[in-house]
């Protein structure tokens, strides 16, 4: 196992006989803000509970004794306790220092409320204890599955932030969204879940399509043009996207002595959200 | 062993954490030193001595009570669930068999506490009689409570909510509470062997014989009763084991 990998996943999770989840090495690097992405009953869900024990299934090894904190689903409270209270048991349980409760509380930006009993709480003010309980026991790594599940515009750049600042403080994030946006902002790397499988895995860039983004004003002549120049290119929505080590003035021109007349050319980035529907939107 | 001291000791602050217990022990300790002062001061001809005070507070422990106990019981096997504390405890490592035991240790405390409010309010009163068959009830009591704990475990397993675990409970009871009626009244209305030999040997197989006869009590003094309540003990803390380990949580 490489020294820059902490948690190595091969699991086959089956409900009854029907298999839920299987993947087959799939790998999370050190310092990095795993995102899982996927469609609804994909998987990612109990991708996190496999990892964090709770779905329980041989297969997760850990490179080192890391301890794991999560918050996965809704998150649930004793309603007649405070939020100090949770987070003075979660203590307890995870027998950390009892300053480590004042840091999280501040980091959570609890303060205002810690104090009212979580009845009274708001959704996301939940979601910040939650995250904060998952925080009181001093974890290597954190699972969150749909951290911003209900939140408001407000909530939800809160929470982007925190993940970013507990990504600073060098703690490992594993999260699930279905929120492309979300992950694209947060993460380093993702993981694609489809139909219970590993779709992709890798650094968040490797996932981009990248290249050149050409339309003619006849696309069968540029399909034809685009052929014989061998390279590589894929259909896209909006026109062909050439996948070559290429200057756009250079296709420009080349286009030009072959009379094509190109409508649309552009260095095309690309989004999760473009490639993911594509990838698994039309099935 | 540390770990399961650390998980019994946080198990026994939750569940004192829940008014339920209090108010449950509150209620024992009152009924019966209110039982236990009747008896022994104002209702004439009544049996005296701690002896006969421990079995009568016995008796109305395990006729009324366990309601109360089993209700602590949802809160421990159900609640607990539904507030995440019992996630929590998994995801930190704590193996799952220790949460388990630690869950049946603290509400076993309970039950202890319980049967020594039985006692405390009589100890003034001295007695002749069959002490020895008053302690034994004691410990079956105790068995009687693990067993009833485990059918609230068991069903905890299956029903996410506290209302469907007690509704399959009130269940349980009145599907063994109808047998009996049926398997009493059967014979008197047709005249079977076959019937008659179910009348006399199923009843002590249902469920509601390890409840510490909850409807026979004096049945409870028989060899028989104690085999029946250990294997039910056995089996339905072995099928709660098995399941609680291959739960999704």
């Amino acid at each position: 196992m490489a020294s820059d990998i902490y948690l190595t996943v091969s699991i086959d999770a089956k409900y009854d006989t029907k298999s839920i989840v299987k993947c087959e090495g799939l790998t999370f690097p050190i310092g990095s803000v795993v995102g899982i992405l996927g469609r609804n009953g994909a998987g990612k869900t109990t991708l996190l509970k496999c990892i964090s024990g709770l779905f329980p299934i041989q297969g997760i090894e850990w490179s080192t004794p890391y301890k794991i904190a999560s918050l996965i689903e809704t998150p649930r409270f004793r309603l007649d306790w405070t939020g100090r209270q949770h987070l003075l048991h979660q203590r307890e349980l995870h027998k950390t220092d009892h300053g480590l409760v004042k840091e999280v509380i501040n980091t959570v930006g609890l303060s205002s409320f810690i104090d009212l009993k979580v009845t009274t709480y708001s959704l996301g003010q939940k979601q910040r204890l939650g995250i904060a309980r998952a925080l009181v026991g001093d974890p290597d790594c954190i699972l969150l599955d749909e951290p911003t599940n209900g939140l408001d515009p407000q909530g939800i750049v809160d929470i982007r932030e925190l993940i970013t600042r507990l990504h600073d403080q060098k703690k490992n994030i594993i999260l699930s969204s279905h929120l492309l946006g979300e992950i694209q902002e947060c993460c380093t790397h993702l993981v694609v879940l489809h139909e219970h499988r590993i779709q992709f895995s890798g650094p968040i860039e490797q996932y981009f399509q990248t290249g050149i983004l050409i339309q003619a004003t006849n696309p069968e002549q540029l399909e034809t043009w685009l052929l014989s120049q061998q390279w590589n290119f894929k259909v896209h929505s909006k026109g062909f996207l050439v996948q070559e080590q290429h200057s756009t003035e250079k296709i420009n021109t080349l286009c030009f002595e072959d009379n094509i007349v190109l409508t649309h050319l552009e260095q095309y980035e690309g989004s999760i959200e473009e490639h993911f529907v594509e990838e698994t939107g039309n099935e | 062993m540390n770990e399961i001291i650390h998980t019994l000791r946080l198990e026994w602050k939750l569940i004192w954490s829940r008014r339920s217990v209090v108010f449950y022990l509150l209620t024992c300790f009152l009924a019966f030193a209110g039982t236990t002062l009747l008896m022994e001061q104002v209702v004439v001809g009544a049996e005296k001595g701690w002896v006969a005070d421990v079995q009568r507070n016995l008796w109305l422990r395990n006729w009324i009570l366990p309601l109360g106990y089993v209700w602590m019981g949802v809160q421990s096997f159900v609640e607990d669930k539904e507030q995440g504390f019992v996630a929590e405890s998994i995801v930190r490592g704590t193996p799952r068999s220790t949460i388990l035991i630690s869950k049946m240790g603290s509400l076993l405390g309970v039950s202890i506490l319980s049967l020594l409010l039985c006692i405390v309010p009589m100890i003034f009163y001295p007695s002749s009689g069959q002490q020895i068959d008053t302690l034994v009830g004691l410990p079956l009591t105790l068995l009687s409570d693990i067993v009833l704990i485990g059918w609230v475990a068991l069903f905890g397993l299956s029903k996410r909510s506290t209302n469907g675990v007690l509704l399959r409970m009130l269940l349980l009871i009145g599907f063994d509470f109808s047998c009996r009626m049926m398997l009493w009244i059967g014979p008197n209305l047709f005249s079977s062997p076959l019937l008659e030999w179910l009348s006399e040997n199923i009843p002590l197989l249902l469920p509601s014989t390890a409840f510490n006869c909850w409807m026979f009590w004096e049945e409870a003094w028989q060899i028989e009763t104690l085999a029946v309540t250990v294997l039910y003990a056995i089996v339905v803390w072995g099928t709660v084991h098995l399941n609680w380990k291959k739960t999704i949580f």
